[in-house]
């Protein structure tokens, strides 16, 4: 606990990196992340730029670009049984093997059925009120629809779908993502916040559910959001310079060049081996990357 | 053959082909509660005053996913960073001091819904919604906010006026795609028009329309974009409510494009019923096509679809029958609760920050 909180002081008091490191370490200035930010923003249509709260805005960053989030990205099934997806999704690549390769000791090994229609638990979100007795100011949950009962007058509209019943066919969930800069580790850094099929925020440990079993008990962690300050589910960023190295020379071997402003396209390609179930060709285009070359 | 158009003709007149629209469903951000848990300390203190806030929703939800209206964190936030993709919402928190306010407004939500329909209605005879289509799409969200046990009782409504009569669509539902009644170069101008009329509002510091105008010319079927109040000036213009121009040759049509958050083959989303209320009062036309605009970056807008609907004349004095309090997780008439105790509870908090 003391070392995390040590490293989320380092996060907001760290030096700042000015100059461009992208290439050599695979970290990116505070420049530069806006800057494929920026690209990623016009380029993939569903992230935009947010200020969150104003209190932990990070100096070394433009007020009105603190962070990047896409919001309600489908995520139809656990990651526990659905792990046999990773390696089309990482087949699928611009690296042809070395994608493959990148994430060769990341498949997840076990494949468990897990329900995927678990009730949330009560004290993340309760359909309706709760039933302690013990307690005055909260009425039973019948009684308080039973004091609705007299005037459900809008109640008779036929042209109206409701989107529970038998619409909701679909156990889904959804995330939203939000992408930060650390300034400890010097690189982007992911957030996860998930809502179940009526959009009842999820516990942690359901949200735990949806990352590959692998990365599960060790690189994600829940920490509070550094400009939300609501805990999240985050990727953690300590091998993400390490691994973006890896992404950014293989795919410069292919005879390309790279450009800081693609950055984040290819970092979002390293998203979908810790959460293989989220649907990422839903935040962006790849085809992104080709326009750009 | 003519068996087969009187076949068609007869289910086009069945009730079958009444239009039905998807709700949205409300979705909270945990941010969303905080701040109005701040807000209710330091500003609204004893006031339940309605105070104004944004709300979101986006034209691409994917398949069997809900159309989401989402109450996002920077909802009270009067400084605006607009995304073109992303549609503002006019809405309006009532925060109650006590569960038994609550109850009482509850209560009284009838009435509620009825004045932010009229409110909506008074847009659209003024001409504002034109300038703002937005204002078409407004929302109520009635809470009462337990600071001590971080617990939130709390329904929306999405207010939907209704006709005297449904709406009635004439296109065979196996006809909304949009291929059934574009062709492919239509299509890729209407993407790029609408696209362009949502960054440049987003360029000038505005939120992107939710509602656009459609013009295919009849001499070459090219289609052109317009903002609605472009088309409204373009309209009076010609001779003829149906777009024939003065010298009565041409029949260009005019339609309406709608941002819509559904995602059903065989209905329109939500947002399209007060833009066919919209359209009733101020296109004075019998009939209309409708776009119902969907966008994915995969999918392009091929999940979009189009259908041709009988307008009806709204009298001045026609009531509005308001409709749209949203069901709880039992399906009925309720509110529902949120406890966000693990999230925002200090305590709790420094527990799990272990």
């Amino acid at each position: 606990m003391a070392l995390r909180f040590l490293l989320s002081l380092g996060d907001k008091y760290a030096p700042v990196l000015r100059s461009s490191k992208f290439k050599e370490e695979g970290q990116l200035t505070p420049d530069e992340f806006v800057v494929a930010g920026q690209q990623l923003v016009h380029m993939c249509g569903t992230w935009s730029w947010e200020t969150g709260d104003k209190k932990s805005a990070r100096d070394y960053l433009p007020a009105q670009h603190q962070f990047l989030i896409t919001r309600k990205v489908p995520c139809r099934m656990r990651a526990k049984i659905s792990s046999q997806s990773v390696e089309r999704d990482i087949d699928d690549g611009e690296g042809g093997d070395s994608w493959t390769l990148t994430h060769a000791d990341q498949m997840p090994a076990k494949e468990e059925d897990v329900p995927d229609a678990q009730p949330a638990p009560k004290a993340t979100a309760a359909p309706v009120f709760d039933d302690d007795d013990d307690d005055d100011d909260v009425p039973d949950a019948d009684d308080y629809l039973t004091s609705l009962g007299a005037q459900r007058n809008d109640d008779n509209d036929a042209a109206s779908l409701e989107p529970q019943g038998k619409l909701a066919v679909e156990k889904h969930r959804t995330y939203d993502v939000s992408i930060t800069y650390d300034n400890w580790y010097k690189t982007p850094r992911v957030w996860l916040y998930g809502y179940d099929e009526y959009g009842r925020p999820l516990s942690s440990e359901q949200m735990l559910e949806d990352i590959s079993s692998d990365h599960a008990d060790k690189t994600v962690t829940v920490e509070n959001h550094p400009h939300l300050n609501i805990p999240h589910v985050s990727i953690h960023p300590c091998q993400h310079a390490h691994v973006m190295k890896t992404f950014i020379d293989s795919y410069e071997s292919t005879g390309r060049s790279l450009r800081v402003d693609q950055y984040l396209f290819l970092f979002i390609k390293l998203l979908s081996a810790v959460i293989p179930t989220i649907d990422y060709d839903f935040t962006v285009d790849m085809d992104a990357i080709k326009i750009s070359d | 053959m003519v068996t087969d158009a009187g076949h068609y003709y007869f289910a086009v007149c069945g009730s079958t082909m009444q239009m039905r629209f998807q709700t949205f469903q409300s979705s909270v951000e945990p941010l969303f509660w905080r701040e109005l848990a701040d807000r209710k300390l330091d500003q609204f203190m004893l006031s339940d005053a309605p105070v104004p806030i944004t709300g979101l929703f986006s034209c691409n939800t994917q398949a069997g996913i809900p159309p989401s209206l989402i109450a996002p964190g920077s909802a009270f936030s009067s400084e605006r960073q607009f995304n073109p993709n992303m549609f503002a919402v006019p809405g309006a928190v009532h925060n109650c001091n006590t569960l038994e306010d609550f109850k009482q407004r509850v209560a009284e939500k009838s009435s509620l819904l009825e004045e932010c329909a009229k409110q909506i209605m008074a847009d659209i005879r003024s001409g504002a919604v034109e300038r703002d289509p937005a204002l078409l799409q407004r929302f109520i969200l009635l809470t009462f906010a337990d600071l001590k046990k971080h617990t939130f009782v709390y329904w929306f409504a999405f207010p939907a006026l209704q006709p005297p009569t449904p709406f009635i669509a004439t296109t065979p539902a196996d006809q909304f795609p949009l291929s059934s009644a574009f062709s492919e170069a239509q299509i890729h101008a209407l993407q790029s028009g609408y696209k362009q009329l949502r960054v440049s509002a987003v360029e000038a510091g505005h939120a992107p329309p939710p509602m656009f105008a459609v013009l295919r010319s009849a001499v070459d079927g090219s289609v052109v974009v317009r903002s609605l109040a472009d088309a409204m000036a373009a309209r009076q213009q010609t001779t003829a409510a149906d777009g024939t121009t003065a010298d009565g040759t041409a029949q260009d049509e005019w339609m309406l494009g709608v941002a819509d958050a559904g995602n059903l083959a065989d209905n329109a989303g939500w947002t399209v019923r007060n833009a066919l209320m919209y359209a009733s009062v101020r296109w004075n036309v019998p009939q209309l096509r409708v776009i119902c605009y969907r966008e994915a970056a995969k999918t392009g807008i091929s999940t979009s679809i189009s259908m041709l609907v009988n307008l009806q004349t709204i009298a001045s004095d026609a009531p509005l029958n308001p409709t749209g309090w949203e069901k709880n997780l039992r399906g009925a008439a309720g509110a529902r609760v949120v406890d966000m105790s693990n999230l925002l509870d200090s305590n709790r908090l420094a527990e799990s920050a272990v």
